[in-house]
């Protein structure tokens, strides 16, 4: 019977009102499954009733990831309709998941209808949330766990670790993210022998790196006091093959005198290299690391200058120079360091420590000299700092240099003449300044915005561009056929202080503005105001 | 320089599409097919995906072709890309934006056909159809008829009443 004979039998049914108030109880039977009927069927008709059961367990599953698990979620799909329902209550893997700002009984009841299967732990605290629930659940539920994410207090790693404390052979992903240090450091959680870990975050919080193989990372971050010793993590590296990405922030690494590996540590895979505030105690194992496939490395507040001298410097061999596949370097000084020693209000900063031992200036020129040119196409300098000990010759040899962005001080008129060299280099100069250059941003901000060596767009910096311009690219129009070796510049932004400080600095700029349009062309040239 | 080899897929309607065979691959079923059965003029058969779905999921395959494929081992309750749920690229998006019943075909061709980030994409996009709705909301959504009877409805409700309490 189909959906119009459906509702036909059913006007049937209801034809007569009158006669329906005193129709036999066979009749009210037969409207009720006759109703019944129609809404099953218009049910079956409507799309999403097309999708078996595995799929829609699948679009459920998207819905409920662990971070995003809720009592509340759960229990509105299971409430859509009966198919939903019976789903949503026969897939343990969809309740497979204990989060600790539930109420216990949700928690009890997500741990039961999990049925066995290994459980998300997850718990991000925020004020008033009590975690004994948590505890307690934990205590008397067996259950394995494939992933533990835990975001909260130093205090509430101390209390719960007894809870943390157990086999974990399933376990694959693990965020431990301390909003404080704890202390003295100690072994939180245990990592079972041959646990198939994938991904491992810590932050200020440690776990017991002895026992196990942890061949099968692919993500490694550890940040703040996670206290590893120096040959552990050569051993982990060396034992990761897969590993993809590997973030190091601000770890005292625990030097190994016995630790005497000369042995290379082949990442094939790593892609993402990010190295910040890491004590020259890494430049060790760096010097092993080789990286064929990383595609993006940053280094922030770290010292390689040991690495980086002599004409055959240790960091050429890390990314060899067969292999390009480094698109971006990126190397950014933070706010942060700047402090009330220049200017008391300044931005309330409390510390300056520039030319320190982690100064970027000191790591940035020698590594821009040679090991790592061939590999940059893209540089953006934030550096607001004065630049007698930077590496502006080492920019302007940047042979495969598409983009620059130079955001900062004074210096950027060195930086500007020394790209602008008119003549073919000698051969021992090598080659031209930037040849491949296409994309140009200056950011010039006044001191007050941004740093005590920040500057205003001053007359001379007019000058300077518009020197730039002529001697480079006007020779680039009249060698138009050979522009293989030297680009034409497809973008020039200039970005300025919302108000210049005088009619000078007005003047120079629209002078330069008219010059480089002549030379550029129209559309390649941009300014643009900071608010 | 030689022409890419081609295929010749046929519809459930008879429709025959001829496409770089690389980019029918995208396709493990195909894929499969062709390396079983070997390179043939005759048309790959595919009875469950008519023609109007067909194109639509060449059209994602044509722009997808270069892209790595997903590894066949991945464990999908393990994978990282699941943390990331319920994103979807920009091109996709609009790739996907389409009345409910060519979306749910897409997915039902996606998933005969074995190609996984479609799939994916197809599932992401009716997650984030549900995401944050009330069972009603949901029901009107899709269309879905309220099939419970007042009875079980209560039973549900009394389950997880302390989940509508907080």
């Amino acid at each position: 019977m189909d959906l119009s004979e459906l509702q036909l039998s059913l006007s049937d049914v209801m034809w007569d009102g009158s006669s329906l108030q005193t129709v036999s109880a066979s009749g009210g039977q037969r409207h009720k499954k006759l109703s019944h009927g129609i809404r099953r069927r218009k049910s079956i008709s409507c799309p999403i009733h097309q999708l078996p059961p595995e799929l829609l367990i699948q679009i459920f599953h998207l819905g409920l990831q662990p971070l995003e698990w809720s009592m509340e979620r759960i229990w509105s799909l299971a409430r859509v309709c009966k198919q939903w329902n019976s789903i949503v209550l026969s897939t343990p893997s969809l309740w497979a998941v204990i989060n600790g700002t539930c109420s216990q009984p949700e928690m009890e009841i997500a741990a039961r209808k999990s049925k066995g299967i290994p459980l998300a732990i997850i718990y991000q605290y925020s004020l008033g949330t009590p975690w004994a629930g948590l505890m307690e659940v934990l205590r008397t539920n067996e259950s394995p766990w494939w992933l533990v994410d835990l975001q909260a207090p130093g205090g509430f790693f101390v209390w719960a670790q007894p809870a943390f404390a157990r086999p974990n052979p399933f376990l694959s992903h693990i965020r431990l993210h301390s909003s404080n240090s704890l202390g003295p450091p100690f072994p939180w959680l245990t990592l079972s022998e041959g646990c198939p870990v994938r991904s491992l975050v810590l932050r200020c919080v440690s776990v017991n790196w002895d026992s196990p193989r942890l061949t099968g990372l692919i993500k490694l971050r550890l940040s703040f006091t996670t206290v590893i010793t120096e040959a552990r993590l050569a051993t982990i590296l060396m034992e990761s093959p897969l590993l993809k990405e590997l973030f190091l922030d601000s770890i005292p690494l625990f030097s190994s005198p016995e630790w005497s590996s000369k042995d290379a540590i082949p990442l094939k895979n790593l892609q993402s290299l990010h190295l910040e505030a890491v004590t020259s105690s890494f430049n060790r194992i760096l010097t092993l690391l080789r990286l064929p496939s990383s595609t993006s490395i940053k280094m922030e507040r770290v010292d390689v200058s040991d690495l980086t001298k002599g004409d055959d410097p240790v960091l050429f061999h890390i990314v060899p120079p067969a292999l390009p596949s480094l698109p971006c370097i990126r190397v950014r000084f933070t706010e942060d360091r700047f402090s009330v020693a220049v200017k008391p209000d300044w931005k309330n900063k409390t510390r300056y420590d520039i030319g320190g031992r982690h100064g970027g200036i000191r790591l940035f020129s020698p590594m821009l000299t040679g090991c790592w040119a061939a590999y940059v196409t893209k540089l953006e300098i934030d550096l607001p700092t004065n630049t007698e000990l930077f590496g502006v010759d080492a920019i302007a040899r940047l042979c495969n240099m598409e983009s620059l962005k130079i955001s900062g001080g004074s210096w950027v008129t060195d930086l500007l003449s020394s790209l602008s060299r008119s003549q073919e280099p000698k051969s021992d100069e090598g080659c031209w300044p930037n040849p491949r250059l296409i994309s140009l941003t200056l950011v010039f901000r006044n001191a007050e915005s941004y740093s005590p060596f920040g500057t205003s767009f001053l007359p001379t910096h007019a000058s300077a561009v518009s020197d730039l311009v002529q001697k480079r690219w006007s020779q680039v129009a009249d060698t138009a056929k050979d522009t293989s070796r030297l680009a034409a510049l497809s973008s020039l932004v200039i970005r300025i202080p919302e108000e210049l400080s005088d009619a000078d600095s007005v003047e120079a700029l629209a002078s330069m503005a008219c010059g480089s349009a002549k030379v550029l062309g129209y559309g390649v040239l941009r300014i643009i105001s900071i608010e | 320089m030689s022409a890419a080899p081609q295929v010749t897929l046929e519809s459930s309607d008879g429709e025959k599409f001829k496409v770089d065979k690389e980019v029918a691959e995208r396709s493990v079923l195909i894929k499969n097919m062709i390396e079983d059965v070997g390179e043939s003029d005759n048309p790959i058969p595919l009875p469950n995906v008519n023609a109007s779905v067909l194109k639509k999921v060449l059209e994602y395959c044509e722009h997808h072709r270069g892209d790595p494929l997903p590894a066949a081992d991945a464990d999908p309750s393990n994978d990282d890309n699941r943390k990331r749920a319920t994103e979807i690229s920009d091109w996709d998006q609009k790739f996907i934006q389409v009345d409910q019943e060519m979306l749910f075909e897409i997915i039902l061709a996606a998933n005969y056909m074995d190609i996984k980030p479609l799939l994916d994409v197809g599932c992401k996009t009716v997650a984030n159809m549900i995401k944050g709705k009330t069972p009603e909301e949901i029901r009107k959504l899709f269309n879905i008829v309220n099939d419970f009877t007042p009875e079980e409805e209560a039973q549900i409700k009394k389950e997880n009443e302390w989940a509508e309490d907080r």
